[in-house]
This record gives C-alpha cells, structure tokens and sequence, in this order.
C-alpha cells in the first residue's frame, strides 16, 4: 500500500481515544513516517480530504456529528470506530433515558450555579442535539470496532499496523476492553 | 454550502481538545460587527448522573474529558470526601496530589510540545500541511522527542497509581485504592532530574520565542481580566487551597473557601453556545468575568513554594512594569513554569515518607447532603459540586469547568484579533489561525466544557448584516 | 454409583451416574462457558451460555443440566456453538445498559469477560434504551437493574444459601426484574438481613456493595489468602484479596462447606472497615491527659515495674480478648497464670462462657459432647430455640435456621423471653421470662421423655413442642447467649436433647450461641473459673482488645478503677484507649494467625494476610520481654491446645444421660 491517508474526528467523546493514540509515545514518529495524517483534531486541515483511512472517536448526539460521521464515510475506504461511545454508544447513551428537553434544562436552567432567570437554552447557531445519542453504526457503515474507554495504545497501534500490512483487523480478545 | 460574503465561519477549531467554531459578522462596509465563539456540543453529564451512587462520580466524571480526565476524577472524589465528612489520611492526600502533578505535567507538555509548538515554531502562516505535531517531529525531532517523553513520564505515574494513563481509577470517597511501592517511588525518582532539564530547555525556548516577537507577543489578543486561580497561604496551589480572585491591577479582590464557591461565582447563558458564562456575582455579568490557567494563576498568587518556580514566576513578572501578566501569548510561558512546578512538588512529594505509607482511606455511615470539590485543572478552576439524597443517590451536579471561565475573554480575544485583522472581505488562512490560536492559548479543554453538551469543530463563520451566512472559511 | 464415560470434544471424559455434562466436563478440564451457573446452587440453565451440542439430539443442550450419559458425543466448541452464544451476548448487551467504563465490577465481571472471549467488538442488535432504573433504595448495597441478566443467582443464594428469601422475579421475559419481598425496593425489604450475598454472587455489576466499590477489582489485587472471620464464633471461612499491601476486598470462600461461602453482615461489612481506622502505630505512655509516644523498651520496662509490684498483692488482672487465637490465648495463659501466678484472668465476655461450660460440665463428666457443630442445624427436622436471638449472635447459624425451615420442611419453635427472632417462619412460640424457663424446661423434658401430654392450663404450646421434638428425626436445640448466664437452664437444654434423642455425629444435637470469635478457645486458657472483673479493685490490670467488637462495659469500668493499665490494641478504640497508662500496638486481624475453636465444632485457621508494618511486635516477643523485665521466668506449656479440650469425647452420645435440674412449677408462663 503507498503511504495511506489518514483522516480522524472527534465527536460525541471525550478526546480520550485520541489521547490514547497519541500514548503510543515515542513510536508515533516512525507512524507518521508510514502514514498520511490529513484531517485530524492534532492536525491543521480542515476540510476532509478522500483518504484511505477514516477514524471516528465518539458516538452522535448532535446533526453536525452525523453529518460528518456521513461526510467522512463518504470519503475513505476503511471507517474505524475508536472507543466505546463510537463503537456502543458509550457513557453519552445514558441521556436516552430522559427527554433532550429535560437533559438541556438540567444543564441550563436547573444546575445550581446557573444565573438563568429567562431559562435560555442554547439553539441557535449550535447543532441540535439528536433524540438519543448513538453509535456510529447506527448511521454509518463501520469496518473496523476497536471498543475500549479509551482502547489501549498499544490497540490503537495494532490496527493501524493490521490496515498498513493489508488487512483489515478485527480486535483479538486479549487486545479488547470495555472499560 | 451558500456562502454569503459577510460572515466567516472557522470549524472545527483544530489543536484544541473540544469542539468549537468561530462566527465573525460583518457591516456592510464589511468591518467586523462582532464575533463569537460558539462551543457546539452537549452531553449531558448533569442529567444522567442523577440516581447513581456518589461514590460512582470519580468514575463516571473523568468521561467528560480524556485529556484531563484526572483533574475531574480528583474534583469529583473531594466532592466525595465532602459527603462522607471525612478527611482523607495524609498519605492519600499525598498521593493523589502526586497523580495530580502528574496530570499537569503530561497536559502541560501535551498542550505546549504537540499542539502549540507548531505555531511558534513555524509562524502563524506556515503551511497546515506542517505546521503539526508530524512537522515538529520531522523538522525539531528533539524537541518532539522530549515533548513525548515529558508527557509519557507524566503518563506513567497516572498508570502506576490508576492502572490505565487514560480515565484512571485510584482515588474513591476517603483516600485512594492503591499505595505507592518502594520500587515504584525510586523509578520515578530517578528519571525525574532529566525531565526537569528538558523543561528547562523548553523554557528557554518560550522566552526567546516571546522576547524576539515581543510585540506582537504582547499585543497578541491581550485582554486585561480578573484573575481566578486556588492559593494555599498566597502561594501557588494545584490541589487543594482558598479560591482567590485578583484584580487587572493587581489587588486581591476576594478570597474564599472553595466550598462557597456559589456564593462568588454564577454561570450566564448564550442562546448561542453550549458553553456557559461564569461570572463573579458581584459584579454581574459580563462586567464579572476574569480568567482563569496557567496565567491566571501566576496572576493570582504571591509566590511559588518551591524554589526553581518561584525564581522563574519573578522573571516571569518582571516582563510587565506592575507585575500582572495579561498578554494572551503568556500563558504558554505560565503553562511551563507550572509544569517546573509540578516537578519540583513532585520530588518534595517523592521523597515525602508518607507518600509510601499504607493508610489509604477512612469512611464515614453519615453521609452530608452536598459536597464540594475544587481542583486546579491544567486549564484552570475546576468545581465539582453534588447534592444526594439521604441514601447516597445523586439529586444535583453542578459542575464548572476550567475552560468555563475562559469562556467571556476567549471570546473577546478572538473578537480583538478579528477587528485587528479582518478588514473588508477578504480574509486569508493565517488570520483564521490566529483566531484559532487566541483559543489554543487557552488551551481549552472543550470536551471538558461541553460535558453537558458537546463538540468543538472551529469553523468561521462570516454573516452578513442581515446576519445570513455569507461565507464558511474552513482550512483546507 | 457407577462410572460413565463420555466423548466431550474428541476427549474420553471419566464421570458418575447424576453428573451433569458441565460437571464431568469441569472434572476433566474441558471449558464450557457460563454464567448463570455457579457452584453450590442449584443449576437452571437459563442464560443458555453452557449449550453445547449433543450427538443425536438436534437440540442444542445446557450442559449445566443436561444429565451426562455413558457414550454421550459431546461437542462444545462448534462454529455454530460459538456464534450462538455471541448472539445470546450481543442480545444482553442491546436489550439492557451497560456501560462498562464507570461500573464497579468492570473487570471482575463475567459478562464482560464473556462477551471479549467470544470477540464481540460490536453489537448487531438494536439499543433498546430503557431505563430499568438503578435501585439506591438500600444505603449499604446498590441495585442497578440495567445491568441485570437475570441469571437469578442473587435469587437463588438468598434462598437457598442464607435462607432469607427476600428476592424474586417479577414480570416475565424482557420486563423481568429482581425485586425483594414480592415488589419492594431493595431497601424497603423486612426480609434482607444484609448479608451481600447477592452483591459476592452477582455476575455483573447490578448489585454492588456501595462501600466496597471501586476499592480493586479482583484483577487489581496481589494476593488472595484464604483466612477465617474472627467475628464471632461460627469462624466462616473467608477470601481476602490484598492490594499493594491492603486488605482491599473479603468474600466467602468455601462453596463447598455448610455456609455455602455466604458472609453474614458482621463479616461483609465489618473486616473491610476496619482496614481504614486509626491504628496505634508506637507503644505510648499517659501525660496528663493524653499521651506521648515512647519506645518498647521504655513502655515494656514501666508495665514491668509496675506488674512486678502488683502480682504478689494479688491486685493484678488480666483481660484477653476471645478474638485471639488459641496460640495466643496459650501465650497469654503462660505468662500471666505460669510465670506470673496471677489468679485473676479472664476474657472480655466470660459470663456467658462460664455459664455454658457450667451448665455443660454434668454432661462433659460423663464423657459425651454435649453440642454439635452449628451446621447440622442444616439438617435438623426441629428446631428449638431457647433464648437464642442468632441472627445477632451467629448470624449464619441464622441462615441455617431459616434453610432448613425451607429445605427440609424443619419445625421451628422458639422459647424465650425475647421477641420471636423468625416471626414470620415459627411454628411455634412461647414468650416466658428467664426465671419461667427452668420449669418450663423442665416439664418438656418430662414430656419428650415419657410421651405424657402436659396438661397445664395454657401450655397446650409446650405440649405441641414436646410431642415434635419427640416425632423428630434429627431435632436440634440452639442455646441462646442470654440463657447462659443461668447454667441451669443450659443443662436443662442438653437433658431435652438427649431425651429427644438428638444425637450428632460425635456429640448432642446442641448448638450454643457462643458469640465471641473465640470464646470456645478462652476455655482452659484464660478464662477463669469466677467472675472476679465486677468486684475488682486492682493495681495493675492489662487488656488485650482487638478492637474489633465492642469492649464490655463492666471490663471498661474495671479498667476505669485500676490504678494502671496496659492496653494492648490495634485501633484508637474508645473509650478503651482512654483508659489507659500504657498503650502497646497490636496486630490487627489480618495482621495474625493461629486457630480458632468455632461453632462448627472443628479447629479453623486463621492465617496472617497481611505482614504487619511499623512499630508492630509478635505477642509473644513482648511477653518473654515483659517476663524477662519483670525478673520472672516464661512458663510454657502450662495450658494444653483449647480446641482439644473443647471439643473431646469418649461416649458416643447415644450413652449421654439425663442429669438432675431443680424445676419448680411452670405456673405463669405465658403462651404467645
């Protein structure tokens, strides 16, 4: 494979993953001697570019994080799925148990130290949020699961290795976790 | 996307830990009207944390945010400690406060070696494609080296008390799960004098960096705020002190306990962004607004308690006539002297003998119906504040987030630097990173921020003055 | 039973007509997956982890109840075996919540750990999202049922292992939840004796001991030793995980004994607490109102000079704890009875001890045992309870009641004069007062012996009692605490076993609520033959507490006269520590070993979990020290091993005989 293009989002997460991803440590330099990286959160370019490798940490909660989780499928060849929230859904589905009307209130109106005698919720110019946030693979196709919160480096860092050798990983048990 | 010619839109925000985007309005002259700086995501930790056991909180918290996840676990677990009435052993104080250094040190390096070294190394309108940690590490290979290996020293102490570097269990209500070994101590002890070079060489870079672009440096989005940051007895604390605010010209406005913090501070609402506005009561909002970071809290205290720092925090005020430091591009120099910091308590800390001993916790059966825990995040104040039920059940969280406070002068910043340099319609890349820049000297965590809400893509939005979207300027 | 051999997986597996397939395939090391299953209780078979795939039955079978055959085909590790139970896995997952990241038991989980065995890197399934609601009713234990997977072992353990049977099922399917006393909150159940039973049992994360989570996962922990409960005097054999040099976690640990591996909630909640007080680190010595700290040598030469002085006066004491180990006690016994000839020794609760080797002692003469291991209560037909409250006292003795009732159908009687301790489960209740009970006793005796009707007005209780101890097959009587304090009535209780005819093994159908760790140890070592701790007015008193229950008033009251005291003592106990010249550190629980002579009528080890740290000192380096200081020389030798003594026997039961009680009338005693 020629030196494959790499493009990452982050979405409804915590940037755990990428936090993870960049504990490879000391390796990451012989990583991006191998690998493109194009559109990433540690990287200047903004718009995604095709790429071979697409990266999506965090589920969706909101419009905009579909439409990119959309707008990057359409754009590389192997999707990989970083994390938990991604992968299952992560600790944001625990807000599907209550209305997104209540979750903003709580957070806008109700929080202790909030001033907020008009009870103003953020709407404009912000995405709306979905009604309950998901995994990835309930709005696009996903190749690659790698479940974790956040997965290991040394995960991260076999299936990047796995797709430069060719192929397309699957997470061994010993290298999986949920937590 | 239909772009209408008076409104720049930056999204995402790149090299900053959280999801924003930058809306810049302009007249019809096309001068800039106004600018905001909108944080796009929400999730909703304060709603779905209800009904858990307290004692869940210092796990569930640090999901707001993976790049300080331990600052939320610490907050969260005095918050804890708060609710049993107890107060924890000496040597679980110690050793959370090491994983704390720990913390700082590891962000701090992140948040100056991988993110922001760039820009100052490559100047602000350098090539996207380079001017990133891949640049650094192929153009400054040393300097990439030691950032990764500041971090990693940083990370490995995370691991060794918390079992994982990322979203870490060590600290639980009244102490912490797991003690220090002797081994363990002596390992770190040992690889700690390199670190401390390699700061020092960091150091050195930071000040020449500033005294050769010195004007620009200190006209770079400078805004002149209060400043908020804990003190223990004056000086410098990361971990547990007084909540102090200080004034632009330097006086102590107001010092208080952390757990009264709701009687100082209050959080405004913009229908136009997730991120809440944190202002101190008194003086309402917005006039109520101050900073908060590595800046802030050089502001802040009187002095540094161990000696390297306290050395480098009086270079550091001799840059300005009346020693309080406002330039924007300060807080990277700030950010280093912390990490000096962070070292040198780290060592105090390591050859402390409690810091090995085995009283690990203490409990308590009466539990208090509200808690309050207040850490020094890498990003600044970081409060967690929880309400349960007689059982222990979660009824309110309320949480402010370091990059919160930031919130009203992030925005000022970027409103400056938009009227500085966005004249008429036609606006280059290295303007938008500088946009963006004034927000990565905050070094904002926005996952933190938005751990009610959301993202933080920085797109620049430019609107028209009808206030439609003219035009969306994404780096590409 | 005969041998059965069948073919699991290509291998020749040895079995045993009755096996199950997952029992010959467990005794062969052959690995089937599961979970609802555990060792001990009965098996259900409901998750459907354990199918494996029979030769000739185009069913998939759950081998865990799936009688093995001789020449069965077994398969367990099929293509279509694996993808089903990852099916069955991904279907858990979607259908409730789980979220791994922030759950207590994340690592220790089963069903985590299932689920990465079978590679599920994703669930196909759709989330459900519905809120099963986290249950925080109960202030110690957390029921989170979005985590439930119905397995229904906490069901299962609390009826059968603790006998409580506070947890069912409600609903069906989906819906179902695990609910306590037929629809109440965990916290709101009359019924749950709070033992955690269900929490050590759990496969996930649903019900978790609040206090205890996020300490370290098993994985997290260094070392497990298994150790007993020095509680009280049942000795429960327990699990203790240490981590970095803690005590992080403790569980029951023998599936296999009468306990079932169950802890009562002295146990689960009180050994784990106790790692986190404050210690006595340094021997100190009294200044004014508080204390300094000071050397061994320094404390150990002032206790010395002092103890020297008082020991030929005769007003010196000595008060040792029933949580020691027979070991210890002997030590103890050495020094202060041999070397030192004190007349005055003792343990903190030796009242009650004293009263039931008196009321014994008839019995012990004639050679038999006059009591049996507690477990045979398990098997008991009847029980009756004299003034025995064992839900305080030894409360899986307790568990065992209450099993045997369910299991084998076991009538429950109870005479006291306290409030029935099983309301809702006895059969039979009569409320007198401890003076009442002699004849009472007394007439049931009589009773059970001749078969004569007691025809005393309102006695037609004791009458139904009399004439069920007598039908009974295996009849047990459980002495209480209490009654001990009248040795009467304890003989009075041994001559009603022996004339039902309740014979155990090697002793009679007796269990008396010893409540201290043990208390059966003290017996030939220190306990002495009189009370002399009420009226004492001495010169010189030493007290070894372990600080883990609490001290008897009338031994604090003593402390408070004496003119000076040693207190020996792991923990900044109060008042105790304030009584005190001397303070010398003590190891605590987990910090000693040695044996226990326990109510299970058997000698239990107690082993050191935890090395001792600081300024600690074996027991017996300071006695010969303090000998040594004190110019006399260290006797050893001169108690024999206490269990020996305790439990010894040269009849057989059979051949005990009933022995003479005064028994005035049962006049006044009142039917409930």
């Amino acid at each position: 494979m020629a030196k494959p293009k790499l493009a990452s989002v982050w979405l409804e997460a915590c940037a755990g993953c990428h936090m993870s991803f960049l504990d490879i440590d000391e390796r990451i330099v012989d990583l991006i001697g191998k690998v493109d990286l194009t559109s990433t959160p540690i990287t200047d370019i903004k718009e995604i570019p095709e790429v071979d490798v697409g990266v999506i940490e965090g589920g969706l909660g909101n419009e905009e994080e579909a439409h990119i989780a959309r707008e990057l499928r359409s754009k590389c060849k192997i999707l990989i799925a970083w994390g938990d929230c991604a992968v299952f859904g992560g600790i944001n589905c625990m807000r599907n148990f209550k209305s997104v009307d209540d979750v903003l209130k709580k957070g806008y109106v109700d929080t202790i130290s909030t001033v907020n005698p008009e009870g103003v919720i953020p709407g404009g110019d912000v995405p709306a949020l979905l009604k309950h946030a998901i995994p990835v693979d309930r709005e696009v196709r996903v190749d690659v699961y790698v479940p974790g919160c956040p997965p290991d480096a040394d995960t991260i860092l076999y299936v990047f290795q796995e797709i430069l050798q060719g192929r397309i990983p699957k997470v061994p048990s010993d290298k999986m976790r949920y937590d | 996307m239909a772009q209408d010619k008076n409104t720049i839109v930056i999204n995402p925000i790149t090299r900053i830990e959280g999801h924003g985007k930058i809306t810049v309005q302009l007249d019809e002259q096309g001068q800039v009207k106004s600018s905001r700086f909108h944080v796009t995501q929400f999730r909703g930790f304060e709603a779905f944390s209800e009904g858990r056991d307290f004692r869940e909180m210092p796990v569930i918290t640090p999901r707001i945010c993976g790049i300080c996840p331990v600052s939320h676990h610490l907050a969260s677990a005095k918050a804890c400690d708060a609710i049993l009435g107890v107060t924890i052993p000496p040597t679980a104080h110690k050793l959370r406060e090491l994983m704390h250094m720990a913390q700082f040190v590891q962000s701090h390096a992140l948040s100056f070696f991988h993110l922001s070294s760039p820009d100052l190394l490559f100047g602000f309108d350098a090539d996207p494609a380079v001017r990133n940690v891949a640049g650094l590490a192929k153009d400054f290979p040393e300097l990439a080296v030691m950032g990764i290996g500041m971090r990693k020293f940083g990370q490995e102490i995370i691991k060794i008390l918390g079992g994982k570097k990322v979203h870490p269990w060590h600290s639980i209500p009244g102490g912490v799960n797991r003690s220090l070994r002797v081994d363990e101590r002596d390992a770190l002890l040992k690889d700690l004098p390199g670190i401390k070079q390699n700061l020092k060489k960091a150091l050195d870079l930071i000040k020449k960096y500033l005294a050769d672009h010195d004007s620009v440096a200190r006209g770079f989005a400078t805004v002149e705020t209060s400043y908020m940051g804990l003190v223990r007895d004056g000086a410098l604390e990361l971990f547990d002190g007084d909540i102090r605010l200080r004034s632009p010209r330097g006086r102590v406005t107001d010092e208080f306990a952390d757990s009264e913090y709701y009687k100082h501070i209050g959080e405004h609402v913009e229908a136009w962004s997730y991120l809440k506005f944190p202002f101190y009561l008194p003086l309402g909002y917005p006039h109520g607004s101050y900073r908060v970071g590595p800046l802030a809290r050089l502001n802040a205290c009187d002095d540094i308690s161990t000696p390297e720092a306290s050395a480098e925090l009086y270079a550091f005020r001799r840059t300005t006539a009346d020693g309080v430091v406002h330039s924007t591009m300060y807080y990277h120099y700030a950010r280093l002297i912390e990490i000096l910091y962070g070292l040198e308590r780290m060592e105090e800390l390591l050859n402390d003998p409690d810091i090995i001993g085995s009283d690990l916790r203490v409990t308590s059966a009466d539990l208090q119906p509200e808690g309050v825990g207040v850490v020094e995040a890498p990003r600044g104040t970081l409060i967690h504040h929880y309400r349960v039920n007689e059982k222990g059940a979660i009824t309110d969280v309320n949480l402010i987030v370091a990059t919160g406070h930031n919130n009203w002068a992030m925005n000022k910043g970027v409103d400056m630097v938009a009227r500085e340099y966005i004249k008429g319609f036609d606006v280059t890349e290295g303007v938008l990173n500088r946009m963006e820049h004034v927000i990565r000297c905050y070094d904002p965590c926005l996952s933190c921020s938005t751990h009610a809400v959301g993202k933080m893509p920085l797109a620049l939005e430019i609107q028209d003055a009808q206030g439609r979207t003219i035009r969306t300027l994404k780096k590409d | 039973m005969s041998d059965i051999t069948l073919n699991i997986d290509g291998i020749a597996c040895k079995g045993q007509q009755g096996d199950t397939i997952l029992e010959v395939a467990r005794r062969n090391d052959v690995y089937i997956p599961t979970m609802c299953f555990l060792e001990g209780l009965s098996p259900m078979g409901s998750c459907r982890m354990c199918v494996v795939e029979v030769e000739g039955n185009p069913k998939l079978m759950t081998a865990c109840t799936t009688p093995a055959a001789d020449g069965m085909n077994v398969h367990t590790k099929t293509d279509k075996l694996k993808a089903y139970r990852k099916q069955i896995l991904e279907l858990l997952f979607a259908g409730r919540n789980h979220f791994c990241m922030f759950c207590s038991q994340s690592g220790d989980c089963e069903l985590q750990r299932l689920a990465i065995e079978h590679g599920m890197d994703a669930v196909r399934y759709p989330f459900l999202y519905a809120d099963f609601q986290n249950d925080t009713s109960d202030s110690s234990i957390q029921v989170d049922h979005n985590r439930c997977v119905l397995c229904l072992r906490c069901i299962r353990v609390c009826s059968e292992k603790v006998g409580a049977h506070t947890l069912d099922l409600d609903k069906r399917g989906w819906s179902s939840r695990v609910i306590a006393d037929i629809g109440k909150k965990l916290g709101e159940s009359d019924t749950c004796v709070d033992c955690g039973a269900c929490a050590q049992v759990c496969p996930t994360g649903t019900i978790t001991l609040r206090e205890f989570a996020y300490r370290g996962r098993r994985n997290d922990c260094d070392d497990q030793v298994e150790s007993i409960c020095p509680l009280c005097a049942m000795g429960c054999r327990i699990r203790a995980f240490v981590r970095t040099g803690s005590v992080a976690r403790v569980e029951g640990a023998c599936v296999e004994c009468p306990d079932g591996g169950q802890l009562c909630h002295k146990g689960r909640w009180g050994l784990t607490e106790s790692t986190e007080r404050d210690r006595v680190k340094t021997p100190m010595i009294r200044q004014g109102s508080t204390f300094r700290q000071a050397t061994w040598d320094e404390a150990l030469s002032l206790a010395a000079d002092k103890l020297r002085a008082a020991a030929p006066t005769g007003r010196a004491g000595a008060i040792v704890s029933e949580l020691c180990t027979d070991e210890e006690l002997s030590i103890f016994a050495d020094f202060f009875k041999g070397s030192l000839h004190l007349d005055k020794t003792d343990c903190f609760d030796g009242d009650a001890l004293r009263g039931f080797v008196a009321g014994f002692a008839p019995f012990t003469k004639q050679g038999v045992r006059p009591f049996t291991g507690a477990h045979d209560i398990l098997n008991a037909d009847a029980i009756l309870l004299l003034g025995a409250r064992p839900q305080e006292e030894a409360p899986v003795a307790s568990s065992y009641v209450r099993v045997a009732t369910i299991r084998n159908g076991a009538k429950l009687m109870s005479i006291s004069p306290f409030a029935n301790p099983y309301p809702s489960i006895s059969d039979a209740d009569l409320r007198v007062s401890m003076e009442e009970m002699g004849p009472v006793l007394a007439s049931l005796v009589g009773a059970v012996g001749t078969g004569e009707p007691i025809e005393c007005a309102g006695m037609a209780v004791l009458d139904a009692m009399a004439t069920c101890l007598r039908n009974a097959k295996r009849p047990v009587i459980v002495i209480g605490s209490a009654v001990a304090n009248h040795p009467e009535l304890v003989t009075a209780a041994v001559n009603a076993a022996i004339a039902a005819k309740s014979f155990f093994g090697d002793g009679l159908g007796v269990v008396p609520m010893v409540t201290t760790g043990n208390g059966l140890g003290t017996v030939n070592t220190v306990l002495a033959e009189t009370a002399w701790v009420g009226d004492a007015n001495l010169d010189f008193m030493y007290v070894f507490s372990t600080g883990m229950v609490p001290d008897t008033k009338s031994v604090l009251e003593a402390m408070s006269r004496a003119r000076f005291v040693v207190a020996q003592t792991p923990y900044m106990v109060h008042p105790l520590v304030n009584m005190a010249d001397i303070l010398l550190p003590a190891p605590a629980w987990y910090e000693r070993s040695g044996h226990y002579c326990t109510l299970e009528g058997e000698r239990r080890r107690m082993n050191l979990i935890v090395p001792p740290k600081s300024e600690l000192r074996g027991l017996s380096a300071i006695l010969h020290e303090m000998a040594a200081k004190a110019g006399v020389p260290f006797e050893t030798g001169n108690s024999a091993v206490p269990c020996e003594n305790v439990f010894k026997s040269t009849l057989p039961p059979e051949q005990a005989r009933i022995v003479a009680v005064s028994a005035p009338s049962a006049a006044g005693a009142r039917e409930v």
